[in-house]
């Protein structure tokens, strides 16, 4: 499981199995989810996915290895 | 790695926005050289503990969520979802206008909309507006016309509200928005001065840097993390040890400028994870960290 040392998982001394099972998966008919990310790479304008409400969203989680 | 071109050309769709979600621990080196070879332009965080506490949850890589046009989530998986996406974004008549279908009158208008001409959008909708009769004419192209100001006007206060806080990132993506697509409409005007002006200035430039440098000794201590044993104490507080004093470093050399406001943060949060008796208030009374390729944040 990915450990990773955001400020609010530091604070709470979670490691990333705790915090999984704190968290609610999304599933298909929620609501897309929004979040404020600190940092992004190519920067949106948007703030919240309600503002591409209409248009269709691809969130991808991936990586390199 | 071979879905990340499949990710271009779902991106370059109108009416399709793609979000990556950065789920694994490298140097940040090491992903923006991917993400330079691929020519990847899409949004992406790496703030895995935020999407994640947002229900975006990915045991296993990759994954796909994707959203439908009433905002809800449609799929959820690694494969086999083109058909559905391409059947979800045949519903997308006008991208970005929020409504599938417009008064006859205002096709044009909606069209010029969807394809991001969004002053001809402007001046056709307004041309209606001003001659029409119809009631439901009259109030697409008021829809269209509020849509684009709306937009605008969001634009512009986050802008100014980004440059207010130093956080030029922002700043800098919403004045570029506002002078490319949105040229020649009064609103729209003064924003490529501002833009300008941001890209010229030193103090912008230097404070860019400094926010990418924190961002990768955060990537990289994050690495380092993932080679500590957590149930071995004396591990976990030598490396908030080592945390606290390259955050201290990186404060020292950046109080000027808003990756130093981060870092404060970062410094006082560690500084409750140690106790005060290991804690060291003179950065030079802490171990120099041994300098390794890709950790010390530059």
């Amino acid at each position: 499981m990915l450990r990773t040392l955001c400020l609010a998982a530091l604070l709470a001394l979670m490691v990333a199995p705790a915090f999984a099972q704190e968290t609610k998966e999304l599933k298909v008919g929620d609501k897309v989810a929004d979040f404020t990310p600190r940092d992004w790479i190519n920067q949106p304008t948007f703030e919240s996915f309600s503002e591409l409400k209409g248009d269709v969203i691809v969130l991808k989680a991936w990586g390199i290895n | 790695m071979r879905q990340l071109p499949h990710m271009n050309e779902l991106a370059a769709k109108p009416g399709l926005h793609v979000v990556g979600l950065y789920s694994q621990v490298q140097p940040l080196d090491q992903i923006e050289h991917v993400l330079k070879k691929y020519e990847v332009k899409y949004p992406l965080t790496p703030d895995v503990d935020v999407f994640g506490a947002a229900g975006y949850l990915a045991p296993a890589l990759p994954k796909v969520w994707i959203v439908g046009v009433d905002g809800t989530i449609i799929f959820i998986g690694n494969k086999d979802y083109d058909e559905l996406l391409e059947k979800e974004l045949a519903k997308v008549k006008y991208p970005g206008l929020g409504k599938a279908s417009v008064h006859k009158d205002l096709e044009p208008a909606a069209k010029a909309y969807g394809e991001g001409k969004y002053a001809e959008a402007y001046k056709l909708a307004e041309k209606v507006y001003d001659e029409t009769d119809d009631d439901a004419a009259e109030e697409d192209a008021d829809y269209i016309m509020e849509r684009i100001d709306d937009r605008m006007g969001s634009l512009s206060v986050r802008a100014e509200t980004a440059e207010v806080i130093r956080n030029y990132q922002v700043a800098i993506a919403c004045w570029n928005e506002l002078a490319t697509k949105y040229a020649g409409l009064e609103d729209a005007e003064e924003a490529p001065e501002r833009l300008k002006k941001l890209k010229d200035s030193e103090e912008v430039k230097k404070d860019l840097e400094a926010r990418h440098a924190l961002l990768a000794l955060m990537m990289s201590l994050d690495v380092e993390y993932q080679k500590t044993d957590d149930s071995d104490a004396a591990q976990i507080l030598a490396f908030r040890k080592k945390c606290l004093a390259d955050y201290r470093k990186f404060y020292a050399d950046n109080k000027d400028n808003s990756a130093g406001d981060r870092a404060e943060e970062l410094i006082e949060n560690f500084e409750k994870l140690i106790p005060a008796d290991e804690r060291s208030e003179d950065p030079k009374k802490e171990e120099p960290p041994k300098k390794e390729p890709g950790t010390d944040g530059k």
